[in-house]
């Protein structure tokens, strides 16, 4: 019965924050100085490119709807919150008539493989690590691996980003400086392709990554292995081994997913700026992209989807959890 | 009295843990590059051609110049200044302002508690990076750093104000504030007095840790020229480095000496943070 | 069955080794129920300790041995922990957070079996352990609830309940029945001694509890700030105490129909780090004379198995 009610506030907590976050975007939209539309039509137009009047017109109209305009400000709340639901926001105006949902379509399955094979390898790696080095915290190696973690995990994505594309594609000229995603199919060399291409933007997040559950991980574990049923385990006469994984790990890696739900965002962000600096064919791109032409339709729906994955992916974690801890499911 | 202090210095020092020496060296190594080596600086660090440009490293310029004809040592000198500024300015007011809302929320409770905890919430399970690209776009060139700053802090005061909280909820049972409150304290004395030393040491792990983020926050900005970019900060310098191609040209110094800064710096920061915590803690015992 | 040579244990700490046991020398037979009993701090939990072999940093065996004989041959101390759990087993103080929260009970005895006897199907493991809680009279559900789900009271008796299912010939507990209400304080001293009567084991209770010595210990040693001040068979301490302190502390027991008032020992157990000379419990004692400020009383046997060490317990053996 719990368990029920569990899930129902997770949902209702996931439902609220996608509410929320597209309120502020919607109260930003409307922070605009001057009139955001001419300006862009303006530059449209400047730009160059071939539209007709009625092109026009009709950029003009799905911006005033965008932007909602029309209508008091609760009917361009409930306009957009609409919109929303259906994901349509409108066509983009650096690559006009696409629609932003396809752009966006396109760019997202990078990004989501991305981080979630290199969250999934840090995170794994990284706590498996981590475990080691807490439990038998007096060894040489865990002094040593912690320390290592300490230097890198503080470094900023970006950063780390910047250092590796400097050493791998600059001076050794490993990796490509832009990387040229080969096209979809299910075949070993597409697989090859992609990851050649990934590589720098996936070693960047996960040495970052792995710094983090690595301390993380040791510090839970060194504390859960000073508890009383660990020492009793011992003086049960069970192996180290035994002591090792169902005392300690499965009771440190509790926590760990807790953490993993609320790194989430900070995640997110970091693939972002990799993508960024990487020039990686993902929804990162696609912001500075639409940062730089001003293409505001883009942004929104970039940021809505932001907002919607990290909330979502939250959500799913969260989920996971009481599967894993029987004081949450029973009682 | 000199005595007393230099023994008292000894004594904190040396109960310190390597981690928070070493964290704390590096953070005074960019105090002193930020505000006392910075007291040197030409001014106007950022001005277009104001020397040649690409000069190889001399004694009139450390660093050499870059190719928009700045200085690279004092360019990096005046982005050490500000990016510590910004840290600084953030840290102190989103912690300042996050432990009064949430001591306030955790010991009046009822729907003022529950109205702070929302926002928080809110703010806390909201991505920031895409909202801050958000209104960085929106704001583009007509950002001041200040701008930046206050946005910074409107996005980092929900989670002192949530640890503040609960541990006013759970010193708020602990006997020794009973013992107070019957012993005829006015609340806010036993706030001040009792409450407050607890939460102070929080505080000061926390304000370390905000500093962090609020550099960061701002370089992730910068790098997207999203930030003031006339204002010389660490993100800034690397924005225009990449703009202006640095890597490709191998103007090492350009590009290589704001993100050793940044990593540097952010690694000084973590350990003093993390240092402090195991200092704490070992204090008290644990 | 078990033997104590000589045994001392320190802790160490940053200002200098604390000594926690001191010099104490006692053999612990077969199949019988041996009681060591004192107050807080007097060093008996850090005894039991020593003789389980428990010895981790910062405790340390500091002078002495502990020898173990059991059936399978003789272990000293070092090698102890080889008979862990299949010879000698632990019920340790606070028996509420000892079992791991994320396991099943039964999952947690089959642990046992798999390192210490064969592991067979789990249909087969489940069968004994079942039939071993029926014997014990506890619930079968508790197999299937993780620890959380049980009361206190119930977690104690499983964690007795694991530590005899291997059938033991020693089994130590630390304070069993501390922190528990009186009700089930009786379920579980019933559980032990049920179980001591039908194995014909040994079980060694340390209690600061008089009463819990006198209801079900055949002999008893009590024990101040770290020296063993007296021992014997409990009835005969009960009924002649021989050292001062005993005397207190049995004067100190409530008993049905007496409504005398009870005398409490005034003062407090000596630092362990600045010992007071000659015999420790002097400060305190009614009877200390100048003698026994000089001189550090040695455990005498006064009779066969009668062991006391006062210097004045001849004299004062009149007086009940």
């Amino acid at each position: 019965m719990k368990l029920w009610k569990f899930i129902l506030t997770r949902v209702g907590l996931w439902a609220l924050t996608i509410l929320v976050g597209v309120t502020i975007v919607f109260f930003i939209q409307r922070m605009l100085p001057s009139d955001p539309i001419e300006t862009m039509i303006g530059k449209i137009v400047t730009m160059g490119s071939t539209l007709t009047p009625d092109a026009v017109q009709a950029i003009r109209e799905s911006l005033m709807k965008q932007y909602g305009l029309s209508g008091s400000m609760l009917e361009q709340y409930v306009a957009t919150l609409g919109r929303m639901l259906t994901l349509d926001f409108g066509p983009s105006m650096s690559s006009y008539p696409t629609a932003v949902s396809q752009l966006i379509g396109q760019a997202l399955p990078y990004t989501v493989g991305l981080l979630l094979i290199t969250t999934l390898i840090s995170w794994i790696v990284g706590n498996a690590i981590g475990l080691l080095a807490g439990f038998k915290k007096n060894a040489w190696y865990s002094k040593f691996l912690e320390t290592v973690s300490m230097c890198i995990y503080p470094i900023p994505y970006f950063i780390m980003a910047l250092v590796i594309m400097i050493l791998f594609a600059y001076i050794n000229r490993w990796f490509p400086l832009i990387p040229s995603m080969p096209k979809f199919s299910f075949t070993f060399d597409w697989v090859k392709g992609v990851v050649y291409n990934s590589f720098m933007p996936a070693l960047s997040l996960m040495l970052v990554g792995t710094g983090w559950w690595i301390i993380s991980m040791k510090s839970l574990s060194s504390g859960v292995a000073e508890e009383d049923f660990v020492n009793y385990g011992r003086l049960k006469g069970l192996s180290e081994a035994t002591i090792g994984y169902r005392y300690v790990f499965r009771n440190s890696i509790l926590s760990q997913v807790t953490a993993l739900a609320l790194q989430i965002g900070g995640l997110f962000s970091g693939s972002l700026m990799c993508e960024i600096i990487f020039d990686y064919p993902g929804v990162g791109q696609l912001i500075s992209t639409a940062i730089y032409n001003a293409d505001y339709n883009l942004l929104i729906g970039l940021i809505t989807i932001s907002i919607i994955a990290v909330a979502t992916a939250t959500l799913i974690i969260d989920l996971i959890y009481p599967f894993l801890d029987p004081r949450i499911r029973y009682k | 009295m000199n005595n007393n202090y230099k023994a008292n210095f000894r004594q904190v020092w040396k109960s310190m843990n390597l981690r928070l020496k070493i964290g704390l060296a590096i953070v005074l190594l960019f105090l002193i590059l930020g505000f006392v080596v910075y007291l040197f600086s030409p001014g106007n660090v950022m001005g277009l051609s104001n020397f040649r440009k690409n000069l190889k490293p001399s004694w009139d310029h450390l660093f050499g110049t870059n190719k928009q004809g700045q200085d690279t040592f004092w360019l990096l000198i005046s982005s050490i200044h500000m990016s510590m500024i910004l840290g600084i300015l953030v840290a102190f007011f989103a912690t300042a302002i996050g432990v009064m809302m949430g001591l306030f929320a955790g010991f009046v409770g009822g729907a003022v508690d529950r109205v702070i905890m929302f926002v928080c919430d809110s703010i806390i399970s909201i991505p920031s990076l895409p909202i801050l690209i958000l209104m960085g776009s929106v704001l583009k060139g007509r950002a001041s750093i200040y701008i930046i700053a206050l946005i910074l802090i409107l996005f980092n005061w929900p989670w002192p104000a949530r640890q503040s909280r609960s541990m006013a909820l759970t010193l708020r049972e602990r006997d020794f504030i009973n013992t107070a409150h019957f012993a005829g304290e006015g609340r806010f004395k036993i706030i001040a007095v009792e409450i407050l030393p607890h939460v102070l040491s929080w505080s000061m792990a926390n304000f370390v840790n905000t500093i962090l983020v609020a550099i960061g926050a701002e370089a992730s900005l910068a790098v997207l020229g999203l930030s003031s970019t006339t204002t010389p900060t660490l993100g800034n310098m690397i924005y225009w480095a990449r703009q202006y191609q640095a890597i490709m040209l191998k103007q090492w110094l350009w590009i290589g000496s704001p993100v050793v800064a940044t990593a540097l710096l952010f690694i000084g920061l973590f350990l003093t943070y993390t240092g402090y915590n195991d200092y704490t803690a070992a204090k008290r015992g644990r | 069955m078990m033997r104590l040579e000589d045994v001392s244990g320190q802790y160490k700490t940053i200002t200098g080794a604390v000594q926690a046991v001191n010099h104490v020398t006692f053999e612990i037979r077969d199949d019988e129920i041996f009681g060591i009993a004192g107050e807080s701090g007097c060093g008996k939990s850090t005894l039991l300790k020593l003789m389980y072999d428990i010895v981790r940093f910062p405790l340390e065996l500091s002078g002495g041995r502990v020898v173990l004989q059991t059936k399978k041959g003789e272990l000293a101390s070092g090698e102890i922990s080889k008979a862990w759990w299949d010879q000698i087993s632990y019920v340790p103080q606070a028996a509420m957070s000892v079992l791991n929260p994320v396991y099943r009970i039964e999952e947690q005895f089959f642990e046992l079996f798999r390192r210490h006897r064969r592991g067979e199907g789990r249909r087969a493991m489940r069968e004994r352990v079942e039939q071993y809680l029926t014997e014990l009279e506890l619930p079968l559900d508790v197999l299937t609830a993780y620890p959380h789900q049980l009361s206190g009271g119930m977690r104690q008796r499983v964690v007795i309940a694991m530590a005899t299912f291997l059938q033991p010939d020693m089994i130590f507990a630390d304070e069993p029945t501390t922190a528990l209400d009186v009700v089930v304080q009786r379920n579980i001293l019933m559980m032990l001694t049920g179980l001591q009567q039908k194995m014909h084991n040994t079980l060694v209770i340390v209690s600061h509890d008089m009463g819990v010595h006198y209801q079900i210990t055949n002999r008893l040693g009590i024990m101040y700030s770290g020296n063993l001040v007296e021992l014997g068979p409990t009835e005969e301490i009960f009924a002649h105490p021989l050292h001062p302190y005993t005397r207190m502390l049995i004067a100190a027991l409530p008993r049905v129909g007496d409504r005398s008032e009870r005398e409490g020992i005034a003062g407090a157990p000596p630092s362990l780090r600045n010992p007071p000379p000659g015999c420790r419990f002097a400060p305190r004692c009614k009877y200390a004379c100048p003698g026994c400020r000089e001189s550090v009383p040695v455990l005498t046997e006064v009779e066969p198995g009668r062991f006391a060490a006062c210097l004045r317990m001849d004299e004062l053996k009149g007086g009940a």
